[in-house]
C-alpha cells in the first residue's frame, strides 16, 4: 500500500536499535546502583572507623570497576545510529534531542570520570572525607548521565517545550524546563533509575548468597546483604510508587500503549486491572470475539491507577482506533484526516515559499498550527495503525514486570529480616533465591523497557512522527550487516564481562586489604 | 597531582587485572571511534546531504511523499 517506504530497513534498524540497546542495558543497571552501595559503605566506614566496612566498599568498587570499564562507551555506537539509522529522526528532533544527549556526555565526563579515578585510586591516598566525597559524586554523576538520556526518551514519549519550524522542517525547543521537567520524563526518570538500584541490590545478594552458600567471606556477606537488602527494599517500594506514576501518565498521554497493555479492546468504566490472563490469540480490534481465554482481575483498579478514579472512563483499543462519540474519543480516521491537513499545509507553505509569496506562506503556516498535532497522523496509511502491532508481547512483558517487582518487595523483606535476625546463613533456599533474583530483576528491567518502547509503537515521537518516516535514506543491507557486527562486537564485550566478572568473584575479597592502594 | 597519577600509573602496572581492563577500553575506544566514527559511517553509512538545507528538503520531502502516497491511495479507494 506504501511502496515508497522500505519496511525492511525500518524492522532492521528498530532491531538493530533495540539489540544494541539491549546489551548497552546490562551494563548500565549495575553500574548506576552500585555506585550508591559502595557510597554507602563507605559512609559507615568513615562514620564508624569500621575497617571490614571499607573491605566491603572496595570489593564492590571492584566489581563495579570491572562492569564500568567493559561497559563504558557501548552507548557510542547508540549514539552513532542517530546519525546513519535514524537521520530523519534526528533532523526532526535534533535541536532537542541534542541538548540532553550533549549534557549526558558532559556529566559523565566531567563528573563520573574524574572522580572514578579518585574512587579507585584515593583509598588510603587522598583524605577520607575527599575520598567519601567522590564516592558519592559518582554516584550522583551516574545518575545524572541517565538524567538526561531519560529526559530525552521521555520527551519522544510526551513531547512538549518545542514547535516546529517549517522552514527546516524541525522541531525547535522553545522551554528547556518544560522539556526536562515534563513530568513523564521525571517519572520515567526516577522510575527507571530505582529499577537500577533494585537490579543492584540483587547483584550485591546474589553474590554475597553465593558467598555465603560457599560459606566465604561470611562477616562480609552478611553485611552486604544487610545493606543491599535494606537498601533494594527501600528502593523496590518507591519502584512501584514510581510505576503508579508511569501507569497515570501513560493513561493520559499515550492511552493506546495503556489499552495495550492491559488487552483492553473495549473501553470500560470503572476497568479493572488483569493481575494474570491469556489472551484470545484470534481477537482482532473490531471484532466481537472474547479478549481473553482467561483473565483475574482487580475490580476498578485500572480506572483508579489510571485516572484516580474508580469509575472513569478507560478507553480500549477500538475505541481508540473507531471513536466513541458518548466519551468524546475521536477516531483515528478523524486524526488522519487532521493530519493530513497539517501536512498539506506544509506542502502549501513550501510551495509558497517557492513562489515567494508571503501572504500563502502566512495562510498555510496558520492552517498548519491550527492542526500540527496530529501532523503524525497524516502519515499513517490505516486507522488500525496507531495500536502497537505486538499484543501479546506488549501484554504479558507487562506482567512479567509488575509480578515480579511484587515477588522483588517480598523477597527483600525476607532478607532485610533474616539478617536482622542473624538467621540468614541458615536459609539456604532464601539464599538460591537470592541468586535467582538477580538474572529475574534484569528479565522484568528489559520487560519495562519492551513495554515502554514496542508499546510506544507505530511512533518515535508519540503523535508526531511515525517510525517508518524517522530512519534515514540508506540500504536495507548496510543495516543488516551492521546488525551482525555490532552484535559479534557487543557479545564479545559481554563474555569478556562475564568471565573476568566470574573470576573476581570466585577469588574473593579476602584478598583485599585495608590499608590503602587502589582496588584492583 | 602528578605524585597520585604516578601512583596510579605504578599501581596499573602491577595489576594484571587493571591491564586487562584497560586494555579492553582502549579497544573499544579504538573501535568505536577510530573504524566506526572515523572509518565505517562516514565512508559507508552516513546519508549523504549537500548541506543543511538539502538535508531539510530530504526529510520535507520524505515526510510529504508518504502523505501524498496515503492521499493517492485514499482516492484510488
Amino acid at each position: 500500500m506504501i511502496e515508497n517506504i522500505d519496511f525492511t530497513l525500518v524492522n532492521w534498524s528498530r532491531g538493530q536499535f533495540a539489540m544494541i540497546a539491549f546489551y548497552h542495558w546490562l551494563f548500565i543497571p549495575i553500574t548506576i546502583g552500585t555506585t550508591y552501595i559502595i557510597a554507602i559503605a563507605q559512609t559507615i566506614h568513615v562514620k564508624t572507623g569500621d575497617p571490614e566496612w571499607e573491605r566491603l566498599a572496595r570489593f564492590w568498587a571492584k566489581l563495579f570497576g570491572i562492569n564500568f570499564a567493559i561497559g563504558v562507551g557501548t552507548g557510542i555506537i547508540l549514539g552513532l545510529e542517530f546519525g546513519t539509522n535514524w537521520a530523519n529522526y534526528s533532523w526532526i528532533a535534533g535541536d532537542i534531542f541534542g541538548a540532553p544527549l550533549a549534557a549526558e556526555g558532559i556529566m559523565a565526563f566531567f563528573l563520573e570520570s574524574t572522580f572514578i579515578a579518585v574512587m579507585f585510586f584515593g583509598w588510603g591516598k587522598v583524605g577520607k572525607k575527599f575520598h567519601l566525597l567522590s564516592c558519592w559524586l559518582v554516584a550522583f554523576g551516574a545518575s545524572l548521565s541517565a538524567l538526561w538520556i531519560l529526559v530525552a526518551n521521555g520527551w519522544m514519549n510526551y513531547p512538549v517545550g518545542m514547535v516546529f519550524n517549517p522552514d527546516t522542517a524541525r522541531h525547535e525547543m522553545v522551554d528547556f524546563w518544560a522539556v526536562l521537567f515534563s513530568p513523564y520524563a521525571m517519572n520515567k526518570f526516577l522510575h527507571t533509575i530505582t529499577s537500577c538500584l533494585v537490579i543492584s541490590a540483587f547483584f550485591v545478594i546474589a553474590i554475597s548468597s553465593w558467598y555465603l552458600l560457599k560459606k566465604r567471606s561470611i562477616l562480609l556477606a552478611k553485611r552486604s546483604i544487610v545493606l543491599a537488602a535494606t537498601f533494594g527494599l527501600l528502593s523496590s517500594v518507591y519502584l512501584a510508587m514510581t510505576g503508579d506514576g508511569s501507569a497515570y501518565y501513560v493513561a493520559q498521554k499515550q492511552p493506546a500503549k495503556l489499552a495495550t497493555m492491559e488487552g483492553l479492546f473495549d473501553g470500560e468504566e470503572g476497568a479493572g486491572l488483569v493481575m494474570m490472563g491469556i489472551l484470545n490469540p484470534n481477537k482482532k480490534l473490531g471484532d466481537d470475539k472474547k479478549d481473553f481465554l482467561f483473565k483475574m482481575e482487580i475490580p476498578k483498579m485500572l480506572s483508579i491507577l489510571g485516572y484516580r478514579d474508580a469509575n472513569a472512563f478507560v478507553p480500549g483499543m477500538n475505541d481508540l482506533v473507531y471513536g466513541n462519540e458518548e466519551f468524546g474519543i475521536m477516531s483515528a480516521e478523524e486524526k488522519m484526516e487532521k493530519g493530513r491537513i497539517a501536512l498539506g499545509a506544509l506542502a502549501d507553505y513550501k510551495e509558497a515559499q517557492k513562489n515567494n509569496d508571503p501572504q500563502g506562506m502566512e495562510e498555510a503556516e496558520l492552517l498548519f498550527n491550527e492542526y500540527y498535532q496530529y501532523m503524525g497522523y497524516g502519515n499513517l496509511h490505516s486507522p488500525e495503525m496507531i495500536i502497537p502491532r505486538k499484543i501479546p508481547l506488549i501484554f504479558y512483558s507487562f506482567r512479567i514486570m509488575v509480578i515480579s517487582g511484587m515477588l522483588f518487595i517480598g523477597v527483600l523483606l525476607l532478607f532485610v529480616y533474616l539478617s536482622v535476625k542473624n538467621r540468614i546463613e541458615n536459609q539456604k533456599w532464601l539464599l538460591y533465591v537470592g541468586i535467582w533474583c538477580f538474572p529475574l530483576s534484569f528479565i522484568a528491567s528489559m520487560c519495562g523497557w519492551i513495554v515502554a518502547e514496542v508499546g510506544r509503537q507505530p511512533w518515535t515521537i508519540q503523535g508526531l512522527l511515525p517510525t517508518m518516516i524517522s530512519t534515514s535514506n540508506i540500504s536495507a543491507n548496510a543495516v543488516i550487516a551492521t546488525f551482525w557486527l555490532f552484535a559479534t562486537m557487543l557479545t564479545v564485550l559481554v563474555i569478556a564481562e562475564y568471565r573476568i566478572m566470574i573470576g573476581a568473584i570466585r577469588k574473593g575479597p579476602d584478598n583485599l586489604s585495608t590499608k590503602g592502594g587502589p582496588n584492583v | 597531582m602528578k605524585e597520585f597519577f604516578l601512583y596510579i600509573y605504578k599501581k596499573v602496572k602491577e595489576s594484571s587485572l587493571a591491564k586487562i581492563l584497560l586494555l579492553i577500553i582502549f579497544l573499544k575506544f579504538a573501535m568505536f571511534y577510530g573504524f566506526l566514527k572515523g572509518y565505517l559511517y562516514p565512508t559507508f553509512l552516513k546519508p549523504k546531504y549537500e548541506n543543511e538545507d538539502h538535508r531539510s528538503e530530504e526529510v520535507i520531502k520524505k515526510l510529504l511523499d508518504n502523505h501524498n502516497k496515503t492521499l493517492k491511495d485514499d482516492r484510488e479507494h
